[in-house]
């Protein structure tokens, strides 16, 4: 063992190979002081969000017609949807090198923020900006937690203490889970009313949950934090195509002791999950199919409609299914880019099922290569797969209760469906494709399950109704 | 000191007898091909080839790898790309590329038990967790190679 160095959110053991450091750090007697911790648990942190619904200090992100008025005229159909707080989990687990001089500093690390690194680089080490160098390696999984600087910041703290050496400081997969920047948990209130003609008249949406930008912000400048309005909270909600007469989105920001950060897709992740579910609780209040019913709300989004009607095509949707199996669909705009997806499911008895197919239409405009753009679709279905099926960090006494893979799941190749990707590039300005590809999969799934079972599930992961795949 | 023969090379290591492989390979042998993924034998990342068995590198002491022959994913192609590393390239499999290295050793290993495996076969064999996703082309890779070794 070389060091060992006291940081002020733990302790490090600076060794000649990590095996040596990370045995010797397992038996360091460290403890923290556990009294300053709020001793929350996920239930304490829900009952927190749940609040929220019916607090003064919503600020409105969309607002078309009388909603008020809309919501008198009709029967409301009404929904509750939650979401967890989820980790990245990216496979190669958080590590930097840094080299910190009399003079200077040098970092090796992967990342998706170079400029950031570097100011921060700067700054911990206390040198001039001119004596900074950053190398962005070669990067296993991003997914948003490579723009934060946690990492980073320890190990040029740790450098400090072993100058003129590079020194690399690797975390455990534990480290990894339990000291994420979590995509924050959410919960969403839906009220709405169908017109005479079966179409929405009125759509009413409440969604609570932390700032992301907030809380990002919070952590790399503190000296800025202000309470401002942020649109990646109510993203994917504020801003669908769908046409209603009476439309009224508000967000409520409530603030709770968990880091939440930028986690692939990000508002998009739980909001496409939310809206596209209630959307389909709406055709069934109608009684109408529900790739008829979105259609009856796209009059003048052409691009959205064409996206709609292509995926109907190619999933064969109004050919039915045989028993026991079943479909559902979600069409989600983000990141400029239009993304229809019918999921094909089997139940295989009880609330057990196997996800068998998922058709995906995308419209990011021009696919400059469309064999990446296929790729990135599979990809992005898989993640929010994973998240849907089981994706849950929990909290117990203030400490996060999930450790690593065994218990915090994956999708593998034995449970991954087919996937059909069919580019509809409309020549529209051009769209992500990076984390597009992750919204549409849980609704559409979910929407799947209400088909073959009549259960409507309003929450996720869907292994919390006890849905097993 | 402890000997161990790496991709048919010699290395003398002094490490800890309970240091587990992945860390010898990675740490004192230098060979990073092999990835560090969990630490618990639950992804697969760290996939080697010990005595040609497909084995969770973070989770065997290297003592236990003393005596035997360890192929590591340097040491797979001589000379030419094998019918699995040739597969990854036609299919485009890898996406950040950081299980890559685990998936094809697991899969390799595969193919030389069961050069023409079903899907089923696959399913259980292999395990590895690819956060990217990328396990629709990993199993049209791993049919690709099936066909590409059957030929040669």
């Amino acid at each position: 063992m070389l060091k060992t160095v006291i940081l002020p959110t733990g302790a490090a053991v600076i060794g000649d190979s990590f095996w040596r450091a990370k045995t010797a750090a397992d038996k360091l007697p460290v403890s923290f002081n556990m009294n300053e911790v709020e001793k929350f648990s996920t239930e304490d942190l829900l009952e927190k969000l749940e609040s929220g619904l019916d607090s003064e200090e919503a600020r409105t992100y969309a607002e078309d017609g009388d909603s008020k008025s809309g919501l008198a005229a009709g029967n409301i159909v009404e929904g509750l949807y939650k979401v967890p707080f989820l980790a990245h989990a990216c496979m190669e687990p958080m590590n930097c090198t840094a080299k910190v001089t009399e003079t200077g500093v040098e970092v090796w690390m992967p990342n998706q923020a170079p400029t950031l690194i570097k100011w921060f680089a700067e700054k911990i080490a206390n040198v001039p900006a001119e004596n900074v160098t950053v190398h962005t390696t070669l990067l296993g999984g991003g997914f948003g937690r490579r723009a934060e600087i946690d990492v980073l910041v320890m190990a040029i703290l740790i450098a400090k203490e072993m100058k003129n050496r590079p020194v690399k400081l690797i975390w455990t997969r534990e480290n990894d889970i339990q000291h994420d920047m979590y995509r924050p948990a959410a919960v969403s209130r839906f009220r709405g009313t169908l017109s005479d003609l079966g179409t929405i008249d009125t759509w009413v949406n409440r969604i609570v949950s932390q700032s992301v930008s907030g809380s990002f912000t919070a952590r790399l400048l503190p000296w800025a934090t202000m309470d401002a309005p942020d649109n990646t909270t109510s993203e994917g909600a504020a801003d669908m195509a769908y046409e209603f007469s009476n439309r009224l989105v508000e967000h409520v920001p409530v603030k709770l002791p968990i880091p939440v950060g930028f986690w692939r897709s990000v508002g998009h992740s739980y909001n496409a999950f939310f809206t596209e579910s209630f959307m389909d609780e709406m055709a069934d209040a109608a009684g109408k199919d529900p790739v008829e019913f979105r259609l009856k709300h796209l009059g003048n989004h052409p691009d959205h409609a064409n996206v709609l009607k292509k995926l109907a095509t190619v999933s064969s949707w109004s050919t039915p299914l045989a028993t026991g199996r079943a479909r559902g669909v979600a069409l989600h705009e983000s990141f400029g880019s239009i993304v229809g997806q019918v999921v094909e499911i089997t139940m295989t008895g009880g609330k057990e099922f196997t996800v068998d197919k998922v058709y995906c239409v995308i419209d990011c405009g021009n696919a400059v290569n469309p064999d990446t753009v296929t790729a990135e679709m599979e990809s992005g279905i898989i993640f929010g797969l994973t998240a849907a099926l089981y994706g849950e960090i929990n909290f117990k006494n203030g400490e996060v209760v999930n450790k690593n893979f065994p218990d915090y799941d994956m999708v593998r190749l034995a449970n991954t469906p087919e996937i059909e990707v069919h580019l509809a590039a409309s020549g529209r300005r051009l769209g992500g494709v990076g984390e597009v590809g992750t919204p549409p999969i849980a609704p559409a799934l979910t929407n799947a399950l209400f088909a073959a079972t009549g259960t409507r599930i309003r929450e996720l992961p869907v292994a919390k109704s006890g849905f097993t795949a | 000191m402890l000997t161990l023969e790496i991709n048919g090379t010699s290395f003398d290591v002094d490490v800890e007898p309970d240091t587990p492989l992945l860390w010898v390979l990675r740490d004192t042998v230098k060979l990073t091909g092999t990835k560090f993924g969990c630490g618990v034998a639950a992804c697969g990342a760290c996939t080697v080839h010990v005595d040609g068995e497909p084995v969770r590198s973070c989770s065997l002491p290297v003592s236990a790898a003393v005596g035997t022959k360890i192929t590591t994913i340097e040491g797979l192609a001589s000379g030419k790309l094998t019918a699995v590393q040739q597969a990854w390239i036609d299919e485009q499999v890898p996406q950040c590329g950081y299980c890559q290295s685990g998936m094809i050793m697991a899969v390799t290993a595969l193919l030389a038990e069961t050069p023409d495996p079903t899907d089923e076969e696959i399913n259980d064999s292999i395990t590895n967790i690819c956060r990217c996703g990328t396990y629709p082309r990993i199993r049209k890779a791993i049919h690709a190679a099936a066909k590409l070794q059957g030929a040669s």
